[in-house]
């Protein structure tokens, strides 16, 4: 008997909670516009984890930017293409523990009372138009870190994206084919993992008979997963036959974190530009953070803590200026890429920067940095949002409308009570 | 006893019970108690650590009250509540309470059904999966992890074996898919007995950096971008330089680098090495077969032999620029390198040592020893005791040299360098001949073969029964005929796309490797006994004390069913700790339970704490741990030494760090751990432990709060309430204070925050005098003395660190209790709940009143009805 058949069958036969049909029926039915010319939109995230201080981001002033915060000196040449946005948050607490709700809104430990789960703005961004790249998604960061670092991408069964850590390994990657076998032993591998996973469904199913309550919830994780990685030969069979793109750049080495972030956004505007993905994720985390070599004698999380100590807020500075100027000269490089249909890759890419900590030195997460760029936010200005407790609009709204922008009509994303347009 | 038969005696006793502690009702004499006492901060109008306890109600409703009602009395057992502010309840008043709370709650947990505390369905994790597949298939996995692409697994409190947040992802059913391919055909290359081979260098060696120094110049390119624009330089690197100076330097550098490499010393005849891996820089860290790059063809041992001279161990200086021990003769190590992993002139993840050597000075001498490589891996010799500063100490050389000689200085730190490397005589081992053979077959067909085929020939007519055999120790139980159907149905799906039967059987075998048979414990409740069936004791026993499958003995109790027998497992405990597969478990559980798994994850700052690195003291801190929790573990000794110990374990290196008066020679080697006394030292037992100081800092300084909340969480058992969530985040300002106890103080001040503070800030204070490695400290900096003096919440005053620890030791009862609570939550995967506190009550009683040891502990945990229970 067919199985794959059989397994779109299983579903009913196992009554999976209801979350799981309405995801799939999301993923099928969501509607995607035609595209408008041949424009070709992409979404990138980046974030760190111990946010911005609040004086060295934030203009004084809503409307144009006049005169740039202290960090945000290194944007000079890129004003045009950015938005700062002020007083936006998911109104979350718990510090570290809460960072990794930047990008979905929603922590992990109430994710199970989300129809979504904690499904991330860019992971949901994948689910509608991801297929059209071999990486359906590239999420770039590090499994260490303080309390497991800036942990931005989840999927909507509530798993943490597992990311490409160091640019020698995203550079394999994007460049480096699978070690030479010819073309019919790929495709046996393909074979072969899909018959281990017609044994793996069938002994699921019989399992499944005899358990019960919650030992039957785990099995549907395993489902789930058997699912997951059959789409997911699906489409690297369909990609197979395609050459992956010559590597422009020499194979580079893993360093350190702080060595390493020009060379990772460097990869990732390749990665736009090759279109290898459309959407990319940066978590600026890691076990690495060498302040050392920026001339500071404390570690990062340590001046985050900075007590108000002026000599811990200049270090602070420091940091912060480095990361923008890496920014800064990422979008410089998008500026200068061509998208197939002749624009800048920078007008058909929305750009977020920001972070999932709003204040490092009292571990708050309100008021988090928020910096968009790039197409549907060049502005050049700051936009404030109110401030007042009972007048705040939560920053899902914004990402909403981000999603909106991307073609992907959802009527609501986390928390959100509807869009933020400028 | 059956647990029916236990629930009869237990409703008799009560029922009697009852009669008594009805009189005293709940209405009339408790809750007047609980108003007087406690509604003030837990009640309608203020619900401190988010407690309230004026809507409770008797009978017990449900498990929310029950907690409560045990809180309560935990509480008031220990003395903590009322706080010492508030007036003091009636001795004779609060014993009464005490005694119907305790009869309340054992009624409560006894009509309670049981339909908490179950396991769920719970899958190997990282390492567990690892350890099977090596037991399995009988494979070496020092330097092979199949598993290095894994996403992490989900903690619970540190605890990486709980069912309920192991989660299984595509993400992770992708890697199952992608490590059942490399371990089967790792485990099973072959039926062909592979032939040995000879390789040998004697020149045209690579040498570390200064092969690399080049393209590593090219690619901080990119770093140095960004930096130009901000007007910096890179600290140490190429700094802001234009692109034309740039390839300037570069062109010089070249040249003088080559002409090193071509004329002084015949480098490329031999290598040399100066530090010890761990350091920053990499000029002479790895000395390797660079003809063998590729690594060896096969998986196996083999014989591996050098040609080595040790030179200027004592340097003819005044001054020891590399700063290397002069005393100890140079050490030499053999670890694996893969090419593939990435240049083998660097650290690479998996650096098992292989061998040892220990070098005579100033000869050339041969050394060799029989090492295992993983096909695809090449030998590499390391310098054990070799400098961490061989740039500095080259170029502080050659400047020394130049004045001595009375030359002209040179200008810059390259130039200084390349003089130094040509003339200085510094500390360094130089490699002229490397010679590998093998592999060394001592056993064909090997064990893997024989237990996967059940003897040496492949036998393709009766694939079903040699699945079955490899089934039922994958499955960790006998198979089922639909599982074996399912897997032999991968053998025929691949032989009728052609593929033939060997390499077929082996695609069926990788099948079962990622079936939820093997990835999930199964621990169902057989239909007679609620028990779990043998097998899954056996199981869970294994995985407890070895974190991997069961053994042949296990399997065989399991089989005939004598393992649900007390003696049995008791037995069978016995065995498999005194099996060195047990250390797995000492590692796991210190890693759950002291959390020493973030050892490393904070790496202290190289010019402060250099001898974290010299002495390589990360793996010497855990040992310590480890060998110390070993030794109250086999010698079956008194729980209550964890903390009142008088004496440690350490190596030269530790011993060095603590100021213990040992000699050198007191060790047999300079690796060895010996038991050394601490009597009049601020150390011996947990609490002197430099591996907890070091995973309580942050590699850079202390702080107290941290290390406060680490003890109440993980040796009391009692961690703080989280801040309420109502409370307005505080702006830590800290200027204007010196010290951190003033800084603190400010804490202190708002009795908000006292509120929790007193109970966290008093124990962290007290460890002040351990900074961020371990070491004793009386004073911060040059002249502020550290004050370690504190209240503990009990009451109790102490004035300094000793007096601090000597007071600890009082706080056995609760740290038994985390302890024992910690074992069981590892031993079983899951979290302790409210049903699961009459077991660890009774235990606890029975090890206080019969004096039992640490083994004993254990193997009651194993003999529990919890154990045995779904």
């Amino acid at each position: 008997m067919n199985r794959r058949l059989f397994l779109r069958g299983s579903l009913g036969a196992l009554a999976l909670p209801a979350m799981e049909s309405v995801g799939l029926a999301k993923i099928q039915g969501s509607k995607i516009s035609p595209a408008i010319g041949n424009e070709m939109k992409r979404l990138v995230c980046i974030g760190n984890s111990f946010g911005f201080h609040a004086s060295h981001f934030f203009p004084t002033d809503p409307g144009p930017i006049r005169s740039l915060p202290k960090a945000l000196e290194p944007l000079k040449g890129n004003l045009d293409q950015t938005t700062v946005f002020s007083n936006l948050d998911h109104g979350v607490k718990g510090g570290h523990f809460a960072v990794h709700s930047f990008l979905s809104g929603v922590k992990h430990s109430q994710a199970s009372s989300m129809p979504d789960g904690n499904l991330s703005l860019d992971q949901r961004a994948a689910e509608v138009f991801g297929f059209k790249t071999r990486f359906p998604s590239l999420v770039v960061g590090s499994e260490n870190g303080l309390h497991g670092g800036c942990q931005m991408s989840w999927t909507r069964s509530g798993v943490r994206v597992p990311p490409i850590e160091g640019p020698k390994n995203l550079f394999r990657k994007l460049f480096i084919q699978e070690k030479s076998k010819n073309n019919q032993q790929v495709l046996q591998h393909y074979d072969l993992g899909k018959s281990i996973l017609d044994a793996s469904l069938e002994d699921a199913r019989n399992l499944g008979k005899r358990l019960n309550g919650r030992d039957r919830d785990k099995l549907d994780e395993y489902f789930t997963s058997i699912r997951e990685v059959e789409t997911g030969i699906q489409q690297k069979e369909k990609w197979h036959s395609v050459p992956k793109p010559n590597a422009p750049i020499d194979e580079p080495v893993n360093r350190n974190l702080v060595e390493d972030i020009p060379v990772l956004y460097k990869l990732i505007a390749l990665a736009l530009e090759t279109d290898s993905t459309r959407i990319a994720s940066f978590e600026m985390a890691g076990a690495q953070f060498n302040t050392g070599l920026l001339g500071l004698n404390n570690g990062y999380h340590a001046y985050s803590h900075h007590g108000q100590k002026q000599e811990n807020i200049d270090a602070l500075l420091a940091l912060e200026l480095y990361q923008m100027e890496c920014f800064s000269q990422f979008l410089d490089q998008l500026k200068s890429k061509k998208s197939p249909n002749g624009s800048s890759l920078l007008d058909e890419t929305t750009v977020l920067f920001g972070s999932g900590m709003g204040n490092g030195n009292a571990h708050t997460n309100n008021n988090l940095p928020i910096l968009m760029a790039g197409r549907g936010y060049q502005t050049g200005s700051h936009v404030a949002m109110p401030g007042a407790k009972n007048k705040r609009i939560p920053l899902s709204n914004l990402y909403l409308s981000i999603l909106n922008q991307l073609e992907v009509e959802d009527e609501t994303f986390a928390h959100s009570t509807g869009t933020l347009t400028l | 006893m059956g647990k029916k038969l236990s629930l009869g005696i237990f409703g008799l006793f009560f029922s009697a019970l009852i009669h008594l502690y009805a009189e005293k009702d709940f209405d009339s004499t408790i809750n007047p108690f609980l108003q007087t006492h406690c509604f003030k901060c837990h009640g309608p109008e203020k619900q401190k650590a988010d407690r309230r306890y004026d809507q409770l109600l008797h009978p017990i409703q449900n498990d929310e009250d029950l907690l409560l009602f045990q809180d309560i009395l935990d509480q008031l057992n220990l003395g903590e509540m009322p706080p010492e502010e508030e007036p003091r309840p009636d001795p004779a008043e609060v014993k009464e309470v005490v005694a119907w709370l305790t009869s309340a709650i054992a009624e409560a947990q006894a009509k309670r059904k049981n339909n908490g505390g179950e396991t769920v369905l719970r899958r190997l994790n990282r390492r567990e999966y690892l350890h099977t597949i090596s037991d399995l298939f009988h494979l070496n996995t020092d330097a092979f992890d199949p598993t290095e692409g894994f996403p992490s697994d989900k903690e619970i409190h540190h605890l990486d074996n709980q069912g309920h947040a192991l989660v299984t992802s595509g993400f992770l059913l992708d890697q199952y898919l992608r490590a059942a391919d490399l371990v089967v055909e790792k485990a099973l290359p072959s039926l062909d007995k592979p032939a040995s081979r000879e390789w040998i260098q004697n020149g045209n060696f690579e040498q570390g950096e200064f092969t690399g120094f080049m393209t590593s110049v090219q690619k901080r390119e990119s770093v140095d971008e960004p930096l130009k624009s901000l007007g910096w330089g890179l600290k140490g690197m190429t700094g802001s330089m234009s692109p034309e100076q740039l390839a300037k330097r570069r062109k010089s550098l070249t040249g003088k680098f080559e002409s090193i490499l071509r004329d002084v010393e015949n480098i490329p005849n031999h290598i040399r090495l100066y530090e010890h891996p761990r350091s920053q820089r990499h000029m002479g860290s790895y000395a390797y077969m660079s003809d063998l790059s590729e690594g060896v063809p096969f998986d196996g041992y083999y014989f591996f032999a050098f040609d080595a001279t040790a030179l200027y161990r004592i340097p003819p200086y005044e001054k020891n620029f590399a700063r290397t021990r002069t005393d100890e003769p140079f050490r030499l190590a053999v670890v694996p390198g893969n090419i593939e992993v990435g240049p083998l002139h660097l650290p690479q993840p998996l650096e098992p040592k292989l061998a040892h050597f220990e070098m005579v000075d100033g000869k050339r001498k041969k050394y060799h020893a029989r090492i295992w490589l993983n096909k695809g891996s090449t030998p590499r010799l390391i310098f054990l005791n070799g400098s961490h500063l061989t740039r500095n100490a080259h170029i502080e050389a050659a400047q020394f040299l130049r004045q001595r000689d009375g030359l002209p200085p040179l200008s810059t730190g390259n130039e200084n360098l390349v003089y130094g490397l040509q003339h200085a005589k510094l500390p360094q081992v130089r490699i002229h001949h490397l010679f590998l053979s093998g592999p060394i077959i001592d056993h064909w067909p090997t064990r893997t073969h024989k237990e996967i085929l059940g003897g040496s020939t492949y036998d393709s007519e009766n694939i079903r029964t040699q699945l079955s055999n490899f089934l039922k120790r994958a499955y960790r139980r006998p198979p089922t005929e639909k599982q074996i159907d399912a897997i032999h149905g991968v053998y025929l799906a691949r032989t009728s796309k052609g593929i033939e039967s060997w390499q077929a059987f082996k695609d069926s075998l990788k099948a079962a490797l990622c079936s939820p048979h093997f990835i999930y414990l199964q621990e169902e409740p057989e239909l007679e006994t609620d028990n779990i069936d043998p097998h899954a004791i056996a199981s869970r026993l294994s995985y407890f004390l070895w974190s991997s499958m069961p053994d042949r003995e296990l399997f065989t109790l399991a089989r005939t069913g004598e393992l649900s027998h007390p003696d049995i497992l008791r037995a069978q405990t016995e065995r498999l700790l005194r099996d060195s597969k047990s250390d797995r478990f000492v590692d796991g559980f210190l890693n759950a339970w002291l959390t020493l798994d973030n050892l490393g994850n904070t790496p202290p700052d190289h010019h402060r704490f250099k001898e974290y690195y010299m002495d390589d003291l990360a793996p010497a801190m855990r040992k310590e741990t480890h060998v110390f929790f070993r030794h109250l573990l086999d010698n079956n000794l008194p729980t209550s030494e964890f903390l009142t110990a008088q004496y440690t374990f350490t190596n030269p290196a530790l011993a060095r760090l603590y100021h213990l008066p040992v000699e050198k020679s007191d060790f047999p080697n300079p690796d060895s751990f010996i038991r050394v006394s601490t009597e009049g030292h601020p150390r011996g037992g947990l609490l002197g432990h430099s591996s907890i100081h070091t995973v309580t800092a942050n590699g850079v300084d202390t702080s107290p709060i941290i290390r406060g909340v680490w003890l109440l969480e993980n040796i009391l058992g009692t961690p703080p309430s989280p801040p309420p969530p109502d409370i307005e985040p505080i702006e830590p300002d800290t200027r204007g204070s010196t010290t951190i106890r003033d800084q603190m103080e400010r804490h202190r001040s708002d009795p908000t925050c006292a509120e929790c503070h007193r109970k966290i800030d008093p124990l962290g204070f007290a460890l002040e005098n351990f900074d961020a490695i371990g070491r004793f400290r009386t004073t911060y900096g040059p002249r502020k003395k550290i004050d370690a003096s504190g209240v503990l919440p009990g009451g109790q005053e102490f004035k300094d660190l000793g007096q601090f620890v000597w007071h600890f030791r009082n706080e056995h009862p609760k740290f038994i209790r985390a302890l024992t609570n910690k074992l069981m939550e590892y031993a079983l995967g899951r979290q302790m709940e409210i049903s699961d506190r009459p077991t660890i009550d009774r235990i606890l009683k029975k090890v206080e009143k019969q004096n039992l040891g640490f083994r004993d502990l254990v193997i009651e945990v194993v003999t529990s009805d919890l154990f045995v229970n779904p």
